[in-house]
């Protein structure tokens, strides 16, 4: 599903050029729960945002799914990601003047998906985080944990096939860092690929795989051997 | 996105900032409102003095003698030119397709009697030709023609407000006979007399009557003739009026003082041009004052867009292309200039009809309306303005690194 080879980037600042990811190779399977972990500043965010199109790399190759993502055009790129892909952040990244349901649609929108077909899906996305009776709040309104299900309603609408969370669970307590975490899982099991940049040991513990990032080199790839999730083949 | 998904997030953003908005609009509805009402203004100066101006015929020449500006020949500065019958027939001669002659003999203002009824009126000999340089319109009879000329008939036509001063109400002024001094003269004509002219109190005899009748010497007021605008050497044939005149009163050539000229159809040019001025200054300044309604709307959607940064990297990160971002700002500030222009729009129609109905008629200023013409011009300004003022704050936000835009702060 992904595979990346020999991944660099390295970010200009005046005339000197820092290296932030060097030489990274990584092969994630379709359904695979990859967290990924390393000290702050180590080019995770670099790396999750390379996989989500949302930024590009120096040299290497990366093969989405089959298709070289190389010098896509903006357009291109945000098709990609609307199709493929689903995020999440740590900070929620909601729209604040919109209700919780109008969040949940919008990717539905630009995918020009008819409003009365859109309503419904997002209802049943919602109710898939257990909000359904939330629908009509706007983020003001909402605890964090609620706001970041409302974030995962939205990244699952379009029933990716990547999900892509950077810290997810970073803003939120134990509690409600649990209650995230299952609805990922659950997707996970229903199929969907994770991959969950984190600080939190027993959150990385969760997942099938765990990456450890150091100064933008991959320095540890371990695939847990005993794993509860199944894996779906590519 | 569907239209209606547009409108629906245009209109959220824009109720969400209340005041800018409205702050904004104003700038836009007070550009469009000055544009039209300044337009409609000029619109009513140039209604007035056209329709001051059809009172003549637009093509007539009125020769006259005037006053010696340039001493020539032993003439001094100051001397008095009068024109005579013999100058007529010089005119006649360098101008031989004239038409509607007329020369104008002036025994001033009399007392003029009918029974007991009595009017201070101004008398006037003319030609028939009278009748049609001044675009006179008969109420009742005919004016002084050929016949009353040659034969030199004591005939005269009146204006309605002289016979209502000499007639009694319901009495038929043809036929009578009013008293001018010691003459006698029949009423075969009355016209009707209009305010934006100096065709009020008169009467109008056969120029050969006058001329005996009161004895005033060969003195002429005026020559008057139309000259069809289609006579290819007219400037030409009235430089020959000029220096033929001139040479007969033994005054410089050039002195326009002493043989006065006048052409109603250059008037008229020098009218046209001057409105066309006026035009052009209006839309000057009404551009002006879009523009800088334009620049702030662009402004104020630049402001936005910084503020909204997130909330674009989002709509990006979910599947927003570029194109889709530009559209959503160029609409906002689309639906901002346009909706704000129209309520200027609208402003400016209503002030114009009100004064329209409010300020009176007068020479120089009439009816101004909106036309249509500039109701479309406006519409298309607004449309190309709102365009160009959200442009370069959609560019901006297309160009926005959803990255950047979403980084924990
Ligand atoms: N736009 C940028 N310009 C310059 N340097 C950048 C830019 N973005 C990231 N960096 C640098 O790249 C390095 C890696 O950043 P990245 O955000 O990937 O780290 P991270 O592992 O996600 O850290 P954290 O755990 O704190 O989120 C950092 O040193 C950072 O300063
Ligand atoms: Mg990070």
């Amino acid at each position: 599903m992904i595979d990346l080879q020999g991944i660099n980037k390295s970010y200009q600042i005046g005339d000197r050029t820092i290296p932030v990811l060097r030489d990274v190779n990584l092969f994630v399977r379709q359904g695979e729960f990859v967290s990924i972990m390393g000290s702050s500043g180590s080019g995770k965010s670099t790396l999750l945002n390379i996989i989500g199109i949302l930024d590009d790399y120096d040299s290497g190759t990366y093969h989405l799914d089959g298709t070289l993502i190389r010098d896509l055009s903006e357009r291109e790129a945000a098709v990609y990601r609307n199709r493929f892909l689903g995020f999440v952040f740590q900070a929620f990244n909601l729209l604040p003047f919109k209700t919780a349901l109008e969040n949940v649609e919008l990717p539905l929108q630009y995918r020009g998906v008819a409003r009365g077909r859109r309503r419904e899906m997002a209802i049943e996305s919602l109710a898939r985080v257990g909000l359904a009776e939330r629908a009509l709040h706007v983020p003001s309104e909402m605890s964090g944990g609620e706001k970041q299900r409302v974030a995962i309603a939205r990244a699952l609408i379009t029933s990716p096939r990547l999900l892509l969370a950077d810290e997810p669970t970073g803003a939120l307590d134990s509690k409600t860092s649990e209650q995230i975490m299952l609805i990922l899982e659950e997707a996970n099991r229903a199929g969907l690929t994770l991959i969950i940049v984190t600080h939190e040991a027993d959150v990385a513990a969760r997942a099938n795989r765990v990456i450890r990032i150091r100064d933008g080199q991959v320095e540890e790839d371990a695939a847990r051997a005993v794993s509860s999730a199944p894996m779906v083949s590519p | 996105m569907n239209l209606l998904d547009r409108w629906r997030e245009i209109f959220d953003v824009l109720v969400r900032r209340k005041l800018r908005t409205a702050l904004t609009a104003l700038s836009v509805a007070w550009g469009i409102f000055m544009l039209v009402v300044l337009l409609a203004a000029g619109d009513g100066l140039a209604t007035g003095v056209e329709s001051t101006f059809a009172l003549n015929a637009v093509n007539s020449v009125f020769v006259m003698g005037g006053q010696v500006s340039k001493a020539h020949a032993g003439n001094p500065i100051g001397k008095r030119v009068a024109l005579d019958a013999a100058d007529f027939s010089v005119v006649k001669r360098d101008v031989p397709r004239m038409g509607a002659p007329d020369i104008q003999f002036s025994p001033g203002a009399k007392v003029v009697s009918h029974g007991n009824r009595h009017a201070t009126l101004t008398i006037r000999g003319c030609f028939p030709g009278r009748a049609v340089i001044h675009a006179m319109q008969m109420e009742k009879g005919r004016f002084i023609n050929d016949d009353d000329l040659r034969e030199r008939r004591r005939v005269a036509c009146i204006d309605s407000k002289a016979a209502d001063g000499l007639f009694a109400p319901g009495e038929n002024p043809l036929g009578q006979w009013i008293t001018v001094a010691d003459v006698v003269l029949q009423v075969v004509g009355v016209y009707e007399e209009s305010e934006n002219d100096d065709q009020t109190n008169m009467v109008y005899m056969p120029q050969t009557t006058a001329q005996i009748a009161f004895a005033g010497g060969n003195e002429l007021r005026q020559i008057a003739f139309t000259l069809s605008a289609a006579e290819t050497n007219r400037q030409s044939q009235l430089d020959d009026v000029q220096r033929d005149l001139a040479s007969r009163k033994n005054v410089a050539t050039d002195d326009k003082r002493a043989i006065r000229i006048r052409n109603t159809q250059e008037m008229f040019d020098r009218f046209n041009g001057l409105f066309q001025g006026i035009r052009a200054f209006v839309w000057l300044i009404g551009l002006g004052t879009i523009l800088a309604g334009v620049v702030g709307v662009s402004n104020i959607m630049l402001i936005s867009v910084a503020e909204r940064t997130r909330e674009i990297g989002v709509r990006k990160a979910v599947g927003a292309t570029p194109s889709t971002i530009v559209r959503m700002i160029v609409e906002e500030a689309l639906v901002i200039t346009c909706a704000s222009g129209y309520l200027g729009l609208v402003a400016a129609v209503a002030v114009v009809n009100v004064a329209a109905r409010l300020i009176p008629k007068t020479e120089f200023f009439a009816s101004p309306q909106v036309n249509l013409s500039v109701g479309l011009a406006a519409t298309g300004i607004l449309v190309l303005a709102g365009t160009i003022a959200g442009l370069f704050p959609a560019l901006r936000a297309a160009r926005i690194n959803p990255i950047a835009a979403l980084r924990v702060e």
